[in-house]
């Protein structure tokens, strides 16, 4: 793998390769260039994830000519995915080196920080949602305890956005979850449910089920298991299949049956 | 658009537990009756529904958050106790 990145870094096939690096015991994303060669020795595989796709996109967002080599696991697949129909990264400027995801039966061995998701306590599988169910078991609450169990998740939120900022398919400029009028600021925990409720509608047909979000959050709020309930639904309604579909998201255009031309008037 | 994003939000407000509260449809001016009998229907649905369950939600301290009073109680007696051993005094 080492000599791969370095072939491909001396050849000029991709300008940078983004990795991970380990810094003071911290495995961190590092980005590998030609410029320093022998850096490459250090890359490393571990279960460590962060979005390097994210990454990638800001790059190519400063550089779009820039040729991007990345680490990636299945969930960073799914999210390239993503990018490539959205056009925030281009097909032909991203090489990539798969390793170990998730353990099956064919590979035993398996690297990812998400393969054993922490345990709800008994408090929270009481009052809360465990992060661990199905999302079938969801629906076996009725609606007013579903409800009363979403609104104990959604109150502990302390807004720190850090759901979205990991986000690997979070690329907007302007955020709604930062608009004043939508979700009111200098107040915690934030508008619930409207704040979480308003990042599950943009997660629909975008939300690759990395976990990443219920990683990074702080207070254990169940999102991976709100965003792949949204993300049945528009399985269900929609027929799309995210992550891996080769077209845009439903609600990215007018529906079929709106066309622009002005329809002429039926003849008298 | 329209319909695919409300249908898609109907699901999700019933995933959430606030299904039935969102209606879609869509009336000319010149059907006054189709006006009257979906905004009947619709207003008779959500009085057997009854009143936006949130604002008691959020009232009540079984939402895993401790009430402001308690806040206040608890910083009140920390700092009772503080200026017993005149820590707070120490540290400045």
């Amino acid at each position: 793998m080492k000599s791969k990145v370095k072939l491909w870094l001396e050849k000029g096939t991709i300008d940078i390769f983004i990795g991970y690096k380990t810094i003071n015991e911290h495995t961190i994303p590092h980005c590998f260039t030609k410029s320093n060669l022998d850096e490459v020795d250090e890359l490393v595989v571990g279960p460590m994830r962060y979005p390097l796709e994210g990454i990638a996109t800001d790059i190519a967002a400063d550089q779009p000519d820039a040729k991007i080599g990345l680490l990636v696991r299945d969930c960073n697949t799914r999210a390239l995915n993503v990018l490539y129909i959205w056009n925030q990264l281009d097909r032909d400027h991203i090489k990539t080196i798969t390793v170990n995801c998730c353990p099956s039966r064919l590979k035993q061995h398996g690297d990812c920080s998400y393969l054993e998701p922490e345990k709800a306590g008994a408090y929270k599988k009481q009052v809360g949602l465990d992060s661990n169910m199905d999302t079938s078991d969801l629906e076996a609450f009725g609606q007013e305890e579903r409800l009363g169990r979403w609104m104990y998740e959604f109150q502990k939120c302390i807004k720190c956005y850090g759901c979205r900022n990991i986000c690997p398919v979070c690329f907007c400029k302007e955020c709604s979850l930062e608009h004043p009028d939508l979700v009111g600021p200098g107040k915690l925990p934030p508008d619930v449910p409207i704040f979480h409720l308003v990042r599950a509608v943009h997660m629909a047909g975008r939300c690759i089920d990395c976990g990443l979000c219920e990683d990074a959050c702080p207070v254990d709020i169940p999102l991976r298991l709100l965003y792949r309930k949204v993300n049945e639904i528009v399985l269900d309604v929609f027929d799309y299949d995210t992550g891996t579909h080769p077209d845009q998201s439903p609600f990215s255009v007018l529906g079929d049956g709106v066309t622009l031309e002005p329809k002429p008037l039926e003849a008298a | 658009m329209t319909i695919k994003r409300m249908t898609f939000l109907q699901e999700l407000l019933k995933l959430i537990g606030l299904g039935g509260r969102l209606h879609l449809s869509w009336i000319s001016s010149a059907e006054a009756q189709k006006y009257v009998q979906v905004v009947t229907d619709f207003t008779e649905k959500i009085r057997t529904l009854g009143p936006n369950p949130l604002p008691l939600l959020a009232k009540n301290s079984k939402m895993g958050r401790i009430p402001e009073q308690d806040w206040d109680k608890g910083i009140n007696a920390a700092l009772k106790k503080t200026s017993n051993t005149n820590r707070l005094a120490k540290c400045a």
